[in-house]
């Protein structure tokens, strides 16, 4: 079965054609398609969020890297929820139309579950039940796969995303944005116990729930006061008891939980995966507890529609599909 | 030729189908659901009592602006992926001449179409009728009620206030120096009837070249007025 | 008004009494530098709303939207905007229409978004814990 996916839940825009929920013929992501491709010689400002210029010229691009024509789409699947609703809307509303004139099946997906999915493509022998932490953009969450189209939330962030965590602390260190490469890099030149962070207690009903806003303010203030007293701020060293302090909370939990489920499979899945103080973190864990770890390439860990595709085909084999009258949604449960 | 024609710019949305220059079929919806769940919807219902289906169009005829920024997208994405999937071309019609297009288009009647805009601005565009059709004096354009009035009154004309920024205008417009009426409801806001007659005799383009106009303000517009306001 | 808050969940409580008698189609523009409380305190407006909702950083989403009250909070973050340019492109002005609340951190990114009815609440840190917030504009807090 092939299927033809849209993402457009925030500044992404990708169109990917997937078949049978496994295998990625093409995946058109905007931000990565070189400009001069897409239009053929003269390149225009294009903004991120730009989805309604793109959208077909990505879908055009993706039947022909696939060699394969309208005719051979079976469904279409898209993004409906959460995200920024102008720009889940575009996806959404394309996608409807066209599998109304395709005169085949539409697929809503929800874009978390996608982010979970993408582990089905890195690899092929992976099936639910599995525990998967979804570190991605604005997400920090631990989910519980019981099947493709079951899951639940068993603890998520109460205030900021991990990966956020990286990006500000980076920018009142002055490594720029996005902060999660630079201080990974700068991390590994310094040593992990040069200062003391906060440990965040989450308080309330759920243990799995975590807290990165306090690490934030941590690192800012710790940032201020070497401003303020005119001392030199050991970048390498606050890297380094960042990426250790993230690492704990984050592999903890998941470790914790893993125990908790007594489940064998843990997948890691979002761009803050590619942290390599929590990769390894969380290859000592699994080794030592006797888990199996999945974490999937960069290239399938940031928004795409591939995941979507992938998602998508389960979303159908359980009967979920929509009509014309598939509306998008800012929030929705996973 | 078989053109859908969609609207989805203002707070209701609407459908049409035409067959050539001649109406088949207009819908319009205005309940507070979002266009994203009664448009399509209703575009399909239409053309299966017609007998038809979406694969049997020739053409899409669309809003591309000014207008409300998600209902745009929704018009325009659901335009997008019926051209894609079918390999048939669309045609962007401005919002504010298939306001005039849908209005009262008597012979030697000035018409003037705003859409409020925010902040003492609306978006703009003048016409005259001959012909039973509308003929463009402006381009569309975002100004200031203000200015508006200056050029009504220049122009030395009574003007039939069309769109939502229509009571605005009548509201604020010196009607000592310029003549103005309100159009009644039903004619006074855009709809895909106008859409599609605005579309007639008009280039199609292909779905990758159909882009929103939506004419929002620039960085510096915005700060000047923003200065203005405090 | 200043008001000095000791902690988190300090500055959490004022945005609950600072909310509970805005009206709809307030535009709360909130100014302040990275870990001052901006969405601590939008938290606390969320509850004083009636909203039961995880108030969590918009930062990547740019707005998160909490319905289920009597009107719908809009969290805005324009951290990742460039300039007021941006602000069309993500439905500012369909949201500026829809009767909810609209809380923008970060509004130093997009100078002339707001049409000066709007009510500034202001951050400033003034040690590790505290901070002093200034809220100028808006109903009388509860």
């Amino acid at each position: 079965m092939l299927i033809l996916s849209v993402e457009s839940s925030c500044d992404e825009t990708a169109v990917a054609l997937v078949e049978d929920g496994r295998k990625v013929l093409t995946d058109e992501i905007f931000s990565q398609v070189a400009l001069h491709k897409l239009y053929g010689g003269v390149v225009p400002e294009i903004a991120a969020r730009s989805h309604l210029e793109v959208v077909t010229l990505l879908a055009d691009r993706a039947l022909r890297t696939a060699g394969k024509t309208r005719a051979h789409i079976d469904a279409v699947a898209c993004t409906y929820a959460p995200g920024l609703i102008g720009a889940v809307l575009v996806g959404v509303n394309f996608a409807k139309s066209a599998a109304l004139a395709l005169g085949v099946p539409l697929i809503p997906v929800h874009h978390i579950r996608g982010h979970i999915a993408a582990n089905y493509l890195a690899y092929p022998e992976l099936e639910p039940p599995f525990l998967c932490l979804a570190i991605s953009g604005g997400n920090t969450m631990l989910v519980d796969v019981r099947d493709y189209t079951d899951m639940s939330i068993l603890g998520q962030t109460r205030d900021d995303a991990a990966g956020e965590c990286f990006d500000k602390s980076a920018r009142v260190m002055g490594l720029g944005y996005p902060g999660g490469k630079p201080i990974d890099d700068l991390s590994k030149q310094g040593d992990d116990h040069a200062y003391d962070l906060p440990r965040p207690a989450v308080h309330g009903d759920n243990p799995f729930d975590m807290s990165f806003s306090g690490l934030k303010t941590a690192v800012v203030n710790i940032a201020h006061h070497a401003q303020q007293t005119d001392e030199a701020l050991d970048k390498a060293g606050l890297a380094a008891s960042l990426c250790r302090a993230v690492s704990e909370s984050l592999v903890g939990r998941t470790m914790d939980a893993a125990k908790m489920l007594g489940c064998q499979n843990i997948a890691v899945a979002g761009g803050v995966a590619a942290n390599s103080r929590i990769r390894a973190d969380f290859e000592a864990a699994c080794k030592e507890a006797g888990k199996t770890l999945f974490v999937p390439p960069l290239r399938l860990c940031g928004d795409n529609a591939a995941m979507i595709g992938a998602q998508g085909y389960y979303e159908y084999l359980a009967g979920h599909t929509a009509g014309a009258d598939l509306n998008a949604y800012a929030t929705m449960e996973l | 030729m078989l053109t859908l024609a969609l609207e989805s710019s203002a707070k209701a949305a609407s459908a049409a189908v035409f067959e050539d220059e001649r109406m088949l079929a207009f819908s319009i919806q205005n309940a507070g659901l979002t266009h994203s769940r009664t448009l399509l919807p209703m575009a399909e219902d239409m053309l299966k009592n017609l007998g038809r289906t979406v694969r049997d169009l020739d053409r899409v005829a669309v809003s591309r602006g000014p207008g409300s920024f998600t209902g745009l997208r929704i018009g325009l994405a659901e335009a997008k992926g019926l051209c894609w999937a079918l390999q048939i071309p669309a045609v962007g019609v401005s919002t504010l001449e298939a306001m005039a297009c849908g209005g009262p288009v008597l012979d030697g009647q000035m018409l003037c179409c705003c859409m409020d805009a925010r902040r003492g601005q609306v978006y703009n565009a003048l016409f005259t009728v001959e012909g039973g059709k509308p003929v463009r004096l402006t381009e569309d354009r975002a100004i200031s009620v203000r200015e508006l009035e200056s050029e009504l009154v220049a122009r030395q004309e009574p003007w039939i206030l069309l769109g939502d920024g229509a009571e605005l205008c009548y509201n604020t417009l010196d009607r000592e120096q310029v003549t103005v009426f309100i159009a009644p409801e039903p004619l006074r806001v855009q709809n895909a009837r106008g859409v599609g007659l605005a579309a007639m005799g008009k280039e199609p383009v292909s779905a990758d070249a159909l882009l929103p106009a939506y004419l929002r303000l620039s960085q510096a517009e915005r700060e000047r007025l923003s200065k203005l306001e405090k | 008004m200043i008001y000095t808050t000791h902690s988190e969940q300090e500055t959490e409580a004022l945005g609950a009494r600072f909310a509970e008698k805005l009206p709809a189609g307030a535009v709360v523009a909130l100014y302040g530098d990275l870990g001052c409380g901006k969405t601590a305190f939008v938290r606390g407006m969320a509850r004083g709303m009636g909203l039961d909702a995880t108030v969590t950083s918009p930062t990547f989403t740019i707005v998160n939207e909490y319905e289920g009250g009597e009107k719908p909070l809009f969290h805005f973050d324009m951290y990742r905007l460039a300039g007021a340019e941006e602000l069309f492109d993500i439905g500012w002005e369909d949201y500026l229409a829809r009767g909810g609340v609209c809380a923008v951190e970060w509004s130093e990114n997009v100078p002339g978004a707001f049409e000066g009815d709007e009510i500034v609440v202001r951050f400033e840190k003034t040690g590790d814990s505290e901070r002093e917030i200034t809220i100028e504009g808006g109903p009388e807090l509860c």
